[in-house]
């Protein structure tokens, strides 16, 4: 664990060197929507995330509204090209290419952010903190995409094939592009 | 792995001292369905492809690599004029795309929609090639700005201004770099159908330094700070943001091999042949 606290701050300070450097603390935020559902109800809202210095952990603040009630996936895919769907998207990024997991397991993506867990209201407003993703640096999340799915992800302990490769959370209901703020 | 970085650089930069940049087109990598067993499929999308540049077909994998000049949108249109579906799935080196609408976000289809590419031209060079296709505008120049923010959570209007890191008054692309912002990308050209197809080389943009920001464009034309006005030297009186979108990550070629999503089974032809968002996609879900 201290490893990877040094090899992170190292990558922030090499490109910082660069001339990528940012006031902090650094913000990025992601306006997700999704299409009409069955019920006339749509997915929309805010995901912003703040990050404090290079190496710190990440608040991520999720704000949504017409969510189905119960527990659904959310994710950071390696791409946040949406041109052809979830193709473009890429996979769940996974610069490691180790297997799917929750949020707090030692083995994850980075961008296995877990569940959201929605209550009959359908709207959302939790903040929680990832120690895993960053702003900045070799493995920024900047640009990439944010995925909330129709169904519960079963953070890589299911029986099903997919369990170990993307927690088997069905279709996208809602997406949107990881922007600076 | 930080060490192994530093070998790297050092390495390449040791090697560029003694080459010269010869061919510095991007790729641009296409998934087409190409009949396994028809030998004529292979034949026309030649035959289609013809004068564009480099040409590699690969008839089992179904992918179609191109190094051309021409926009990444006239290449697909040549390619689907053989009969077969295409799909980018490629461009350049690092690269990100910039989906284009009225509100910036995954909607319905709005007025104003496209598609712009962002790519390096080589790893060692500096610059990034612009090519994209909008659809909906009215006929004539239109201001093409990037903005220094990603946040369309209201729309177009909260992208912030023209990125500008150096502090320089607005002006045109060609303009030295104390005399343009970064961002100022001059005008796109709608023809009479309202379609602007363009692209070109921007000498001044790092591909890592625009992404996760926007890009605009607007009602009016920019006048590149040749106007008489204060406002000409913070937006070439460029008018009102119509459409927007975020420079998102997108990937290189050979970068991407997915076909199908394991979370619904929707192939890359089912998305190819649904709108980007909307009812056609949702009674899918």
């Amino acid at each position: 664990m201290m490893r990877v606290v040094i090899i992170s701050l190292a990558l922030c300070a090499t490109l910082t060197n660069a001339g990528q450097t940012r006031n902090s603390p650094m913000e990025a935020i992601a306006y997700v929507t999704g299409p009409m559902q069955a019920d006339n109800r749509q997915v929309k809202g805010n995901v912003t995330f703040t990050q404090n210095d290079c190496g710190q952990s990440v608040h991520v603040r999720i704000q949504l509204e017409g969510v189905k009630e119960g527990k659904h996936g959310f994710h950071i895919h390696e791409k946040g090209d949406l041109s052809n769907g979830c193709a473009s998207l890429g996979a769940h990024y996974n610069p490691d290419k180790v297997d799917h997991g929750a949020p707090h397991h030692e083995v994850r993506h980075v961008g296995d952010l877990g569940n959201i867990e929605v209550g009959p209201s359908g709207t959302i407003d939790v903040t929680y903190t990832d120690a895993v993703i960053s702003l900045s640096g070799k493995r920024t999340i900047i640009g990439r995409g944010v995925v909330v799915h129709e169904m519960e992800d079963d953070l890589g302990l299911g029986n099903h094939t997919d369990s170990k490769k993307t927690g088997n959370a069905g279709g996208r209901i809602g997406c949107g592009v990881i922007g600076i703020k | 792995m930080s060490s192994n970085d530093v070998i790297d650089i050092s390495i390449t930069h040791h090697f560029c001292l003694f080459c010269t940049h010869t061919n510095t087109n991007p790729q641009i990598e296409f998934a087409v369905q190409i009949r396994k067993n028809d030998k004529s499929d292979v034949d026309k999308l030649r035959e289609a492809l013809d004068g564009l540049g480099h040409v590699e077909i690969d008839a089992i994998e179904g992918r179609v690599i191109v190094q051309t000049t021409f926009p990444w949108s006239q290449v697909q249109d040549k390619i689907e004029s053989s009969g077969r579906r295409a799909v980018l799935s490629g461009f350049g080196g690092e690269s990100a795309v910039a989906l284009v609408n009225t509100t910036g976000c995954v909607v319905d289809r709005t007025p104003v929609q496209g598609a712009v590419r962002f790519t390096t031209i080589t790893a060692k060079q500096a610059g990034v090639v612009v090519d994209g296709v909008v659809d909906g505008l009215a006929p004539g120049l239109h201001g093409f700005h990037i903005h220094e923010s990603g946040d369309v959570s209201e729309g177009c209007a909260s992208v912030g201004e023209h990125y500008n890191p150096r502090k320089s008054p607005h002006g045109s692309p060609d303009a030295a770099e104390n005399k343009r912002h970064a961002g100022d990308l001059g005008n796109i050209r709608a023809d009479d159908t309202g379609r602007a197809t363009f692209r070109f080389v921007d000498s001044g943009l790092e591909i890592w330094d625009i992404i996760g920001r926007a890009v605009v464009i607007t009602a009016n034309a920019d006048d590149l700070g040749c106007g008489d006005n204060k406002q000409s030297l913070i937006d070439g009186n460029s008018g009102e943001r119509i459409a927007c979108g975020i420079i998102a990550r997108s990937a290189g070629i050979l970068q991407n091999f997915k076909r199908i999503c394991a979370c619904d089974g929707v192939t890359l032809w089912d998305e190819r042949n649904k709108p980007l968002a909307g009812k056609g996609r949702s009674q899918k879900l």
